[in-house]
């Protein structure tokens, strides 16, 4: 897995088979138009990643930006994810990184650069994720961090340092007040 | 459906001008300030949406997610169809907000608020919330949870379990 990875038109078609059997395994018996969007944009990133590594690069941008629209997923063609990609809801979605297989992220989750622009083998400040990972809702990754395999990063967490693998990850809850009656 | 589509969005166009309109004069809002409301992104969301969620409620499930994709590419929010919402929904800034929940009255979401269960489980499984809630900018509600009447979730907090009414729910600092 490296950024900006060339695939060939059978490696391409390999992962969208493995990310449409993921995709239906995940969600379930369910009515196809809910799984629509989901496809839609996982699709769209594997042509952009093709046409961006055979060097048709304005064309991976285009496929880029007609996800961006369609979907509302960012999804940058440079990032390399393996088999298995799976956004169930891709609004708000920005991915821009390295990423092994299952990588589930849910809505409004980000994946991408901090401050720093080291190289951890994930392109200049971007994240390297392991095998089975899951991005919860509105969860953030960010700089250039390694996440081993099997965690899972609950809703809203910032993760701006390493993960050791198998970790589950949630953020602290919220402190509540009550409501003075005269206060709007 | 318990309330006509007519009358739903004359609630959302009241309190659209109840949040957008002069609060200290009560005077009837003029013609010019109701087309404007009228005309505000706040207004042709809740439209979008409740056309979008009559078709649903009547088997057009085509032309709901039809319209609700027309809700995504133009104010890029992502209400679902299927979203139970009672009258007096207020967006005032769509961009990045994300509802699979079922709310009672006026409803007011800020700018990139996401609520939905957490995961990809049906309509059964989403947050219910109750009348007159708030949810601030960049707030994550996620899990089947309750949000009971009159409480605000304030901005950047991650709710993962229930919310009281009349409460307010702050990150933990």
């Amino acid at each position: 897995m490296i950024l900006g990875r060339k695939l060939s038109r059978e490696e391409m078609q390999a992962l969208l088979h493995a990310d449409h059997t993921r995709l239906l395994e995940f969600m379930g018996e369910v009515d196809p138009s809910r799984i629509r969007r989901a496809w839609l944009a996982v699709k769209l990133f594997r042509w952009s990643q093709y046409q961006y590594g055979l060097g048709r690069r304005s064309l991976g941008r285009l496929l880029w930006q007609i996800n961006l629209t369609l979907t509302g997923a960012d999804l940058n063609p440079i990032s390399d994810f393996g088999p298995g990609l799976v956004l169930p809801s891709p609004l708000g979605v920005t991915l821009y990184g390295v990423a092994g297989y299952n990588l589930t992220a849910h809505a409004q989750a980000v994946l991408g650069g901090g401050r720093s622009r080291k190289d951890i083998g994930a392109g200049p400040g971007r994240p390297l994720l392991g095998n089975d990972v899951i991005l919860g809702h509105g969860a953030m990754v960010l700089g250039p961090v390694t996440v081993g395999d099997e965690v899972d990063i609950g809703p809203g967490c910032v993760v701006l340092d390493d993960v050791k693998k198998q970790t589950r990850l949630a953020v602290s809850l919220p402190e509540m007040t009550l409501r003075g009656a005269d206060r709007g | 459906m318990a309330e006509s589509l007519l009358s739903l969005l004359a609630d959302d166009l009241a309190t659209a001008l109840l949040h957008n309109g002069d609060i200290l004069n009560e005077t009837t809002p003029s013609l010019k300030r109701r087309i404007n409301v009228c005309m505000t992104p706040c207004m042709l969301v809740s439209v979008l949406h409740r056309l979008a969620h009559s078709a649903w409620e009547r088997g057009y499930f085509r032309l709901a997610e039809i319209l609700a994709y027309t809700n995504l590419i133009f104010h890029r929010i992502d209400i679902h169809p299927a979203c139970k919402i009672k009258g007096g929904l207020y967006v005032p800034h769509p961009a990045g907000v994300f509802i699979r929940a079922h709310a009672g009255k006026n409803f007011v979401v800020l700018a990139s608020a996401g609520i939905c269960d957490g995961g990809h489980a049906f309509p059964e499984y989403w947050p219910s919330i109750g009348d007159d809630v708030w949810v601030a900018a960049g707030a994550r509600v996620s899990g089947h949870l309750h949000i009971g009447s009159n409480a605000r979730v304030s901005p950047r907090t991650v709710l993962v379990s229930d919310l009281p009414a009349k409460t307010i729910a702050h990150a933990a600092l």
